[in-house]
């Protein structure tokens, strides 16, 4: 396969000369046909990513090329095959679906009887043709943040840039996107998604790269990433509110084979190998430090182990 | 081009199908002017300046009557001057001696009168409008005020016809008074007469002679009024009425705010993220911001015309009379529309451009508009303002709109307004630079 997204040393500051950076010398590179997962917190940087990658931004150093475009040089062409997906809906509300779709698709260059097919198949697939003369105004969540996705299709592009599209979804919903991600990869177009549901990016993706402060710490298949962690399990220990005393927390991580105490609200959760062998010599320090466990859960590793091993910090709820 | 238009286009669609802003652009002013109408009917506002006077003229030929010549009493008060401040001599009346000061009256002082010689040279000065209006008073005046009833002409320069009926209006009021206190005299002289003593006096002679006369006038049954006749040098007379006028500021105004809300609806499509979304596919942003200008522009000529069609059917409807004044100059009226809501649209894009968010372009956009609306005369004509608050005026587009719009309803064509359309036009096009260069830097795309 050929590599068709090239990311190299890519950095993105805001408000120079201080400001936050987004990006740290990022370095990707993405494979024709494949469907390709950032997995990061919110604050990480897969939305800066993805801006800079369609030319909504300049980065600050570094640079990006798709599908042999420099996006910086060459930014119509790169946004000619690119399609992209927002992570908020961005809609006209007082339009309906279906004038949405008409108005972006002849953005893109579509017109006549091809923006005519493109505008009906895309509101098939989404599962719209029902409400398409309804305004977006009337739609749920659900229904817009699904045509959010299908304007960013309607041009059949060869690469598709997903911000976080299945971002507050109904079950439902989310399926149907999950659905529609795999059905255009097997239509050959390539897929940058960028997620913070490690169940997703474990599903959907033939590599992923794990961002955080605005670099990639991990890159691999979902199978290689858990693998680093084979034999790893993940206990956590709900106990309520009472308060954890920073002795209790030394003591768990002086217990042979754990690597690794966090506690995070009123769940404690701890890296270890085998947890059923110290399992009961875990709850006896939490009993003789006067700690009731309301309930507890072993965890198999996968790609949320791999991210709380290497950042010390769980997906959801962790910023930068 | 297509990009551009189909973005115009969408501006358009958006707005037009959208019940509440058809609402508030076109059904609130309409019924403002129709409720402004109902209220104030067919006032008719002067434009007439206290601090510009307004030249008139005054043929005086009274050769006098028994009791003084009444001619130059007109004379005195209209046009004032050191002389006015002297006493009369006597061969005025007393009523002219106690009428003199009014010339320091203000509706008097609003005139800068001058003494003309004939008929002919007040018709030459009126026709080539280097006078407002010119009083002409017969040799017979003072004479026939004592017996048949007198007249006088007002000749009125059509297209400045406001100021010129105010002078009418004017020669109106002193003609009523000197014939009032003629009345007053003759009733005075007729009670006195029914006095046995008074009657012999009279019988034989003993009173002097216009007192006489006087008494002789007094028994007739029917008073002398003075009438004012007014000739025009138009056919049809320009009547300016506060509804027209208010009509015209209330359109200004909304134009105003279309032009603001539709520019500023380029922040408020970056926080849905719609402008994000459009600069993401193959399209330059000088193409977006120029779509959203051209739909914002045509959306102002749009609601423009609606306005102007919806007034003159409001006038229309509501008017009790017949339709007053000449058919204003739709090329004019045209021309000053375009540039009207090009300074319009060019305001809206520079608000844009300096504010952070839609809100803030809202806000602060409105406050700045009604003020300009305030210091452009939109609710109160300029002329009313103190010189310096006239001058700042200029610098507002409001005022080059109403100005422009006042001489069309005068009777001025499209070469009349082209100083206004091309002030306008330069107006915009200086704030559509200031504008899309500060939005460049604002929306920060690369």
């Amino acid at each position: 396969m050929a590599e068709i997204i090239t990311v190299r040393k890519l950095s993105k500051r805001y408000h120079l000369p201080d400001g936050p950076l987004a990006l740290n010398e990022l370095d990707l590179h993405v494979q024709e046909g494949e469907i390709f997962s950032l997995l990061g917190p919110n604050g990480a940087g897969k939305t800066t990513l993805i801006a800079v990658l369609c030319g909504l931004f300049p980065p600050t150093s570094g640079e990006a090329i798709i599908a042999g475009y420099n996006v910086v040089q060459n930014p119509l062409a790169v946004k000619q095959i690119i399609g992209v997906v927002p992570e908020e809906i961005a809609l006209y509300p007082q339009l309906t679906g279906r004038q949405n779709l008409r108005y972006f698709g002849q953005l893109y260059g579509l017109g006549g009887q091809e923006l005519d097919k493109a505008t009906a198949d895309v509101l098939a697939v989404i599962g719209l043709t029902d409400r398409a003369s309804d305004k977006v105004a009337h739609y749920s969540s659900g229904m817009k943040r699904r045509l959010n996705v299908g304007v960013g299709l309607l041009h059949k592009p060869r690469i598709v840039l997903l911000d976080e599209p299945t971002l507050g979804l109904d079950p439902e919903s989310r399926r149907r996107i999950l659905d529609l991600v795999l059905q255009l990869k097997q239509e050959g177009a390539t897929i940058l998604y960028t997620t913070h549901y490690m169940e997703e990016a474990q599903e959907l993706s033939d590599r992923v790269g794990i961002i955080h402060h605005g670099q990639i710490i991990a890159l691999g298949t979902p199978e290689e990433l858990i693998q680093t962690m084979r034999g790893e399990d993940t206990l956590r220990l709900h106990i309520g509110t009472a308060k954890v005393s920073p002795s209790v927390l030394e003591a768990w991580q002086q217990v042979r084979g754990v690597k690794q105490v966090l506690l995070e609200g009123e769940v404690i959760t701890i890296s270890l190998p085998h947890a059923a062998e110290v399992l009961p010599e875990i709850l006896r320090l939490a009993d003789q430090a006067g700690l009731s466990v309301s309930s507890l859960m072993v965890q198999q590793p996968n790609l949320e182990t791999v991210f709380l091993r290497l950042t010390g910090q769980r997906l959801t709820g962790a910023t930068e | 081009m297509k990009k551009l238009l189909l973005i115009a286009w969408k501006e358009i669609t958006q707005r037009f199908t959208d019940p509440f802003i058809l609402l508030l652009a076109i059904a609130t002013p309409l019924t403002i002017t129709a409720l402004i109408k109902l209220s104030f009917g067919d006032v008719v506002l002067d434009r007439g300046t206290p601090d510009t006077k307004i030249a008139v003229g005054i043929v005086n030929q009274d050769r006098g009557g028994p009791w003084g010549n009444f001619g130059q009493t007109f004379v005195r008060v209209i046009i004032p001057g050191p002389e006015t401040v002297e006493p009369p001599n006597r061969s005025e009346t007393r009523f002219s001696q106690k009428t003199w000061f009014l010339s320091n009256d203000w509706h008097f002082a609003l005139f800068a009168g001058r003494e003309l010689k004939d008929e002919a040279q007040a018709r030459r000065l009126v026709e080539r409008e280097e006078l407002t209006a010119a009083l002409l008073i017969p040799p017979n005046f003072s004479q026939a005020l004592a017996t048949e009833g007198a007249t006088v002409k007002v000749y009125i320069n059509g297209r400045d016809s406001v100021r010129g009926i105010a002078f009418q209006i004017t020669a109106e009021t002193l003609a009523n008074m000197i014939s009032t206190s003629e009345v007053t005299v003759r009733t005075t002289v007729k009670a006195l007469s029914s006095y046995p003593e008074v009657r012999t006096q009279l019988h034989h002679g003993w009173l002097n002679e216009p007192l006489t006369d006087l008494a002789i006038a007094a028994v007739q049954p029917e008073a002398n009024p003075i009438k004012v006749q007014r000739i025009s040098n138009v056919s049809s007379l320009v009547r300016l009425e506060l509804t027209h006028y208010l009509a015209a500021a209330i359109a200004v105004l909304w134009i105003g705010f279309t032009g603001l809300v539709g520019s500023a609806s380029l922040l408020q499509e970056r926080a849905q993220g719609t402008l994000q979304r459009m600069y993401i596919t193959p399209t330059r942003m000088e193409i977006i911001l120029g779509g959203k200008t051209l739909g914002t522009y045509l959306l102002g000529l749009l609601q423009m015309a609606a306005l102007i069609g919806g007034m003159d059917a409001v006038e229309r409807i509501l008017s009790s009379g017949p339709r007053q004044g000449p058919q204003i100059n739709l090329l004019g009226l045209s021309m000053l529309a375009l540039a009207v809501v090009t300074a319009a649209t060019g305001f809206g894009v520079a608000i844009a451009g300096l504010a952070r968010t839609y809100t803030q372009a809202a806000n602060y956009g409105r406050a700045a508009l009604m003020l300009m609306a305030l210091v452009g005369g939109l609710f109160l004509p300029v002329e009313l303002f103190p010189q310096p608050l006239q001058a700042l005026s200029r610098v507002t587009f409001h005022y080059w709109a109403l100005d422009g719009y006042w001489k069309l309803a005068l009777g001025g064509n499209a070469l009349s307004i082209l100083p206004h359309a091309l002030i306008l036009g330069a107006m915009g096009l200086l704030f559509f630079a200031l504008g899309g260069w500060l939005l460049r830097r604002r929306l920060g795309f690369s």
